[in-house]
């Protein structure tokens, strides 16, 4: 890769130790020393860090990085290339802050210091192409993310992928992202586009949520999406769905351009400013909501705002968890074993919940995977910015997917697409699927069945409903 | 593959880059700044490059060329020791031996297996757990250090007081001497081969006197019954005498483990709490296992024991779950102090059992004497203390106090006639304080012990033994780089 | 030398001149009786600068153990260095002289509920100096361990007088080199050991052995009930299998048996007593020794092979050997030893532990009887890359079969260490492996 530097941008080699300055950092929003002084090089993280499994280097661990990141602090090394590729090859997969002793916050300083690092070079070649496409051409903009859908399923829709792969047309694509293609599913319609801006409660209104769509759930899991609604109306939750919501700027934080994850925050935080809930389905936009006051520590007042806003997101296994759902009855006879995606199980504690909902679903055959929690290497758009690293993440998954599961569950998007490569790629005949979707299948066979059977009223839910602390 | 102009490489790199392959060199200073400390952070010093070999033949490779070009080496697992043992003081080629990582061979019968250095200690356990069998030695960093480390430092853990520690569990080595030969010691796992006892020299040698390459373990079936108990106590003293009391009744826990209000509070504002009270001045983790029929009597006999010194609530873990959080909580305990402060440093002195009390007194004093605060989690039952100093580098003068506060902890565990360390080895830290335990002579007759493995001093040179003159360099070095840092 | 120099250095009724000697070799011609640290130092240092070749001995069971001189210069014999100089009972260590017997130091401690983690041969003449010199153990190492795993601490007086200490006094230290490992095992070649600090154990509550009996014809049930025994969670002490002329010394049986003792708190040996009696095949017997009577089967056990001090018989002299191998080896060895001395018209006893893989034989015969089948065993045995090393043997025949066998060892750096601790070669010259 190369990293010319434009003009505009000041070389940090060449800084000197200027007032007001941490080492070689640029003034503002500079990794937060607190957050460093938390390790004490233990290393217990080593272990748990997919790119330290991947490559025994020092640098490549949380440890190491975190010492890094404060070797610039100290001035011993620079904000240059050396530094830039740990703290970039990082999947912020979180694995280690359930590791550490005492609590270092590794994910809030990595994309700290990925801001210091985006600020000083800015992204050239592919994966600047890549990271300015995605992240700011199309994820910002629900209207081109839906071109992008409608696209999508068009090509798949019409078989002209099928062809196109047939005569190679797809092999032009970079391999990780022809394989993409390939797993996509043939997308729904956004629920934005398909469902009105309020969808009553099904019976007695119990709460009121919001929901977020996400970019890529959306666009891609439209189905999903719908599943959710249909999942949350029929517990006797009212949904809603604000149009003015954005993408929640998780991929744009991790890429370390934080400036546009403010904005893109400000804009939800406004959006969402009437709801009690902030329901979310993908693990990364939930983990990444939760922690926009980090994004304004540097301002009391927004922070503020930021903290009262992050306390009502919450991921909707843990939601209906907490208020409540009806006992599924539709049986799915299937053995399913739950992949934990990094951005709920290490970035929110939630392991439990999809676990008690997926097991209240009759006929299904649970299997726990070994190391559950382990990162698929999906990482936001990671798969394509470090495809090897990712690839070779995901065989190390893979090995721990039990061969006989038919129905591999889920709570999110990216990690949904990175399973289906892995499967693709073993030849396995694995279903990747989301929580919810299995939820709400169970919902439906139930039902109709209750009709075939035509005996049970409708008005009665269903008995045993979990409540928070069981 | 980052655009810089190829710079001209050090022959040595290159050299070494013939041997491993060029991905597996680092040499790049950024990439080895990762690299100046080990677990052991208060003292640092940058390597020459990191060499990640693949194999016995590439490691013996290495180390005759380093061998001929007379330049010094260390070999490093992973970087969890707490001494320094692994931490280059300056200009050294580390031998990372992470890559070897293959458990080779499982011989369940026989109740051995076979690992390379790289292998993660807890790895071999759960890799046999479901046969019912375990690797014995469980120091706290099991979940990241690699046995071939074990080896060098001996590690211990909470589960040697009945167990042992690493070299009562090591029946065979492949050795890369310094000079680059290859010998093999032990075979089969089958103990006694005729000979002087070199893989009992090997082990705790802190990687001075030759680097692992493979190592035959001994693994143990699983006890059939465990149970788990946690006693609360409002009085240190109070607590240290029960231990006496446990041991002294031919009660022999697996483990025995204790720790004082401060180390309690850590623990619990940490990430793995397990609710114990905040108002007690001590608690006893004691596990006890074996045949199940027997084990019911022992947790009477120690909970009977523990009342007699006023235990305010003795309580036996429920069930499996319960007991692995009170183990989790207990073994990150070292990584909990950062919850409470910035650093900290451990000290590792082991005294006689029965000295508990008052050496627990004279800490409190040093605590006092020093403004430091100092938590203790131990191994209460084999002596092994861990004092662990609190204290916050960036402010002026801590870090001296700590290093004099852990300087006179070592000192009063030297004269109860005990020693400065049980399992985290001398390293950097402790190389003063051998003089606390062994006369010049002593030192002198191990120095040619070492002589004999590793005449020319390149393998890991300036570890574990007293520097000439050092004392006055390190407070030399600390002012400096306390300016330097402004 | 003369007497009068010797003189200078110990009263006179603690030196004499020995013209004396024993068909097992390793004699003196002066015997000299130290009884303190310092006198050690002093007639090392003495001999070391004459170039006086010194032995050393405590209670003389291993005189048959190694050797290729009949004669030394001097023999230092530590039986007058004894007694226990610390016992520390709540810290469960205690610190002794080398030369106290075994037996001397287990009632001692007894007293007070403890016992030494260890069951060597000939207990009431063995010393501790011997044992750990020899890294010596029983049937129970098996639960035991052996000495280079109990002994925390030495006091050592080096070939040329210098004492040094090595280890502590504490159960755990990783100060410095392990140095007591240099000196276990190392067959006196390389300092004298004055006062060895070790590890305790309590007594165990209760006891029990087993012997189990294997009719003819269900020998091949031996290794099937073993495999079974080694994979269950049960704790057995020992776990011996002993072939059938010993059965009949100690259970008084002659058949193949198995030796099983569990030691624990009364419920527990039960226990294991109540799973052994379930899982046992048919038609096995099954004996057993419970409590008191069976530490006197162990103590019987412990005085059955030859040796040192005694002279053989020089007829039939008794040969002895220690045998390592997997211990999932053990029975077909036990049972193949066995095999290829009636076959020769040898009767050997032999018993080998299941669990740890140490196994011993001993046997009488004439010499052209007993060294070809010893070579036998031995390729036998190096064929599984184990090794046999003849642990008694008289001295005339150790200069034909090599007493510690054809192992490949890194022997360049055992002799660098023996160079470095003994140069001038002063203790126990050739004594050890490869002529060290």
């Amino acid at each position: 890769m190369d990293l010319a530097r434009s003009a505009e941008t000041p070389s940090p080699d060449a800084l000197p130790c200027a007032d007001g300055k941490l080492g070689n950092y640029l003034s503002g929003d500079v990794p937060d020393e607190n957050k460093w002084a938390d390790c004490v090089h233990c290393g217990l993280c080593l272990e748990a860090c997919p790119t330290y499994l991947e490559t025994g280097h020092e640098h490549q661990s949380p440890r190491g990085r975190v010492h890094l990141i404060k070797a610039v602090a100290e001035g011993k090394i620079g904000l240059n290339e050396s530094f830039m590729d740990p703290v970039f090859t990082c999947l912020d997969c979180r694995a280690c802050e359930t590791a550490c002793p005492s609590n270092v916050q590794v994910g809030g300083l990595i994309e700290e210091a990925r801001g210091q690092v985006r600020r000083a070079h800015p992204l050239k070649g592919w994966k600047g192409w890549v990271s300015r496409f995605f992240l700011h051409g199309v994820f910002p903009h629900p209207g081109r993310l839906e071109m992008l859908g409608k696209g999508l399923r068009l090509l798949k829709r019409s078989g002209l992928s099928s062809f196109a792969r047939r005569i190679g047309l797809m092999k032009l694509l970079p391999s990780q992202l022809e394989e993409m293609e390939r797993v996509t599913p043939i997308p729904g319609l956004p629920v934005r586009k398909k469902l009105p801006e309020v969808v009553p409660a099904r019976g007695k209104r119990k709460e009121r949520v919001a929901l977020l769509t996400g970019c890529v759930m959306d666009a891609v899991f439209g189905d999903v999406n719908e599943a959710t609604v249909r999942v949350l109306t029929r517990n006797g939750y009212e949904v809603h769905i604000p149009r003015s919501q954005t993408c929640c700027g998780a991929l744009h934080v991790h890429a370390g351009d934080r400036e546009a994850g403010r904005e893109l925050a400000l804009r939800n935080m406004e959006a969402f400013s009437d709801a009690d809930h902030v329901l979310v389905n993908a693990a990364g936009c939930g983990c990444a909501m939760q922690e926009y006051p980090e994004l304004f520590r540097e301002d009391p007042a927004l922070r503020q705002k930021a903290e009262a806003f992050a306390e009502k997101v919450m991921d909707v296994s843990r939601f209906l968890t907490r208020y409540g759902f009806e006992r599924p009855k539709g049986e799915i006879r299937a053995r399913a074993s739950y992949h934990d995606a990094c951005h709920l199980a290490h970035g929110q504690g939630v392991r439990e919940e999809p676990r008690w909902i997926l097991r209240s679903i009759p006929g299904l055959e649970w299997v726990e995977m070994a190391n559950a929690d382990r990162c698929c290497g999906s990482a936001g758009i990671y798969n394509l910015t470090h495809p090897e690293m990712a690839g070779a993440v995901l065989r190390r998954k893979m090995e721990d997917v039990p061969e006989d599961a038919e129905l591999i569950p889920m709570g999110n998007p990216g990690c949904m697409l990175q399973m289906s490569v892995g499967v693709l790629r073993e030849g396995r005949r694995s279903k990747v699927v989301h929580t919810m979707e299995l939820l709400d299948r169970s919902y439906r066979i139930g039902d109709r069945e209750g009709k075939e059977a035509s005996s049970c009223s409708d008005g009665k839910s269903g008995g045993w409903i979990l409540s928070s602390g069981n | 593959m980052f655009g810089r102009k190829k710079r001209r490489l050090d022959p040595l790199i290159r050299q070494l880059m013939e041997w491993v392959g060029e991905t597996n060199v680092l040499y790049r200073r950024e990439d080895l700044v990762a690299y100046e400390c080990d677990g052991f952070t208060l003292k640092k010093g940058e390597a020459r490059a990191v060499v990640f070999p693949a194999d016995t033949r590439e490691v013996a490779a290495v180390v005759r060329l380093l061998h001929r070009e007379n330049v010094p080496f260390i070999a490093r697992g992973a970087g969890t020791g707490l001494s320094g043992g692994a931490t280059p003081l300056g200009g050294e080629v580390i031998i990372s031996l992470v890559k070897m990582k293959k458990l080779l061979r499982v011989d369940l019968d026989n109740r051995i297996a076979v690992v390379q250095p790289g292998f993660v200690n807890l790895k071999l356990t759960q890799s046999i757990a479901d046969r019912g069998y375990y690797y014995a030695p469980d120091p706290s960093s099991q979940y990241a250090c690699t046995i071939g480390g074990n080896v060098a430092e001996n590690a211990g853990g909470a589960h040697c007081l009945k167990y042992g520690v690493t070299t009562n569990h090591i029946l065979g080595a492949e050795v890369v001497l310094p000079d680059g030969e290859v010998i093999r010691i032990g075979d089969e796992g089958i103990p006694d081969m005729p000979g002087y006892d070199l893989l009992g020299l090997l082990t705790g040698s802190e990687g001075t006197l030759g680097i692992v390459t493979e190592i035959t373990v001994r693994i143990l079936k699983a006890p059939q019954g465990k149970q788990t108990l946690l006693a609360y106590f409002d009085d240190v003293e109070e607590a240290s005498r029960a231990v006496s009391d446990i041991i002294s009744a031919g009660i022999l826990p697996a483990a025995l483990e204790m720790m004082d209000r401060t180390a309690i509070e850590a623990v619990e504002s940490a990430n793995f709490p397990v609710g114990h009270p905040l108002d007690i001045e001590a608690l006893l983790l004691v596990e006890v296992d074996g045949i199940e029929a027997g084990l019911k009597s022992q947790v009477e006999d120690i909970t009977e024991l523990c009342r007699r010194r006023n235990v305010r609530e003795v309580k036996t873990a429920r069930d499996e779950k319960e007991a692995a959080a009170w183990w989790a909580n207990r073994k990150t305990g070292f990584g909990a102090m950062g919850a409470i402060s910035p650093d900290y440093l451990v000290q590792d002195g082991v005294i006689p059992r029965s000295t508990l009390p008052e050496v627990l007194g004279k800490i409190r004093e040093i605590s006092r004497d020093t403004g430091l605060r100092i938590a203790n989690i131990f191994h209460a039952g084999d002596g092994n203390l861990h004092p662990l100093i609190l204290f916050d580098e960036r402010k002026p003068g801590e870090k001296e106090r700590a290093l004099e506060a852990g300087s006179r902890c070592l000192k009063v565990c030297a004269e109860v006639g005990g020693t400065i360390t049980g399992e985290h080895g001398v390293g950097i830290e402790k190389r003063e304080e051998m003089r606390f335990v062994f006369t010049k002579e002593e030192i002198a007759a191990q120095i040619r012990l070492r002589d004999v493995f590793n005449p020319g001093n390149l393998l890991n040179p300036g570890k574990g033994f007293p520097q000439p003159g050092r004392c006055a360099e390190v407070k030399q070095e600390i002012k400096e780089r306390r300016m330097a840092e402004g | 030398m003369t007497a009068m120099a010797l003189n200078d250095l110990l009263p006179a009724e603690r030196i004499s001149r020995s013209e004396s000697s024993n068909p097992l070799g390793n004699s003196g011609d002066w015997i000299a009786q130290p009884r303190t640290e310092n006198e050690i130092a002093d007639l090392l240092r003495h001999a070391d600068e004459k170039g006086w070749k010194v032995t050393v001995t405590g209670g003389g069971s291993k005189r048959g153990y190694g050797g290729l001189r009949e004669r030394y210069d001097m023999m230092l014999s530590l039986a007058d260095l004894r007694g226990v100089v610390e016992h520390r009972r709540g810290d469960m260590t205690v610190t002794v002289r080398a030369g106290t017997p075994i037996r001397e130091l287990a009632d001692h401690l007894a007293e007070h509920g403890q016992r030494l983690p260890c069951d060597p041969r000939w207990p009431g003449t063995a010393t501790i100096g011997g044992v750990v010199a020899a890294n010596e153990t029983g049937p129970r190492r098996l639960a035991f361990g052996a000495p280079r795993d109990f002994v925390l601490g030495l006091r050592v007086i080096c070939p040329d007088g210098r004492i040094l200490r090595t280890g502590g006094k504490v159960v755990k230290n990783v100060a410095g080199y392990d140095m007591n490992k240099l000196f276990v095992g190392s067959m006196g070649t390389l300092g004298v050991m004055s006062e060895i600090t070790v590890k305790l154990r309590p007594l165990p509550p209760d006891q029990c052995l087993m012997y189990l009996t294997f009719p003819e014809g269900s020998e091949a049930d031996i290794e099937p009930f073993l495999r079974l025994l080694r994979s269950s969670t049960l704790e057995p002490f020992a776990l011996e299998v002993l072939n059938p002329v010993l059965a009949e010394k100690t259970a008084g049986v002659n058949r193949y048996t198995l030796a099983v003792a569990f030691e624990d708190r009364s419920e527990a040996v039960d226990d294991q007593v109540k799973w052994v009696r379930d899982h046992l095949p048919e038609g096995i017997g099954m004996e057993m020794r419970r409590g008191e009577e069976a530490l006197r089967c162990w103590e019987a056990w412990a005085e059955l092979g030859p040796r040192g001090p005694e002279v053989p018989d020089t007829d039939s002299p008794a040969a002895a050997a220690k045998i390592g191998l997997r211990s999932t080896e053990t029975v077909s060895f036990i049972r193949e030893a066995t095999e290829k001395a009636s076959d020769r018209g040898l009767e050997v006893f032999a018993h080998g532990g299941a669990g740890h893989g140490i196994a011993r034989i001993w046997l009488r015969g004439t010499r052209e009887a007993v060294l070809p089948y010893l070579a036998e065993l031995r390729s036998v045995v190096e064929e599984r890359r184990g090794f046999l090393v003849a642990d008694h043997l008289p001295f005339e025949w150790r200069k034909r079969l090599d007493v510690w066998g054809n192992r490949t060892i890194p022997f360049g750096l055992m002799k660098r260490i023996k160079d470095s601790c003994d140069p001038n070669r002063t203790l126990n010259d050739q004594r050890f492996v490869g002529g060290i």
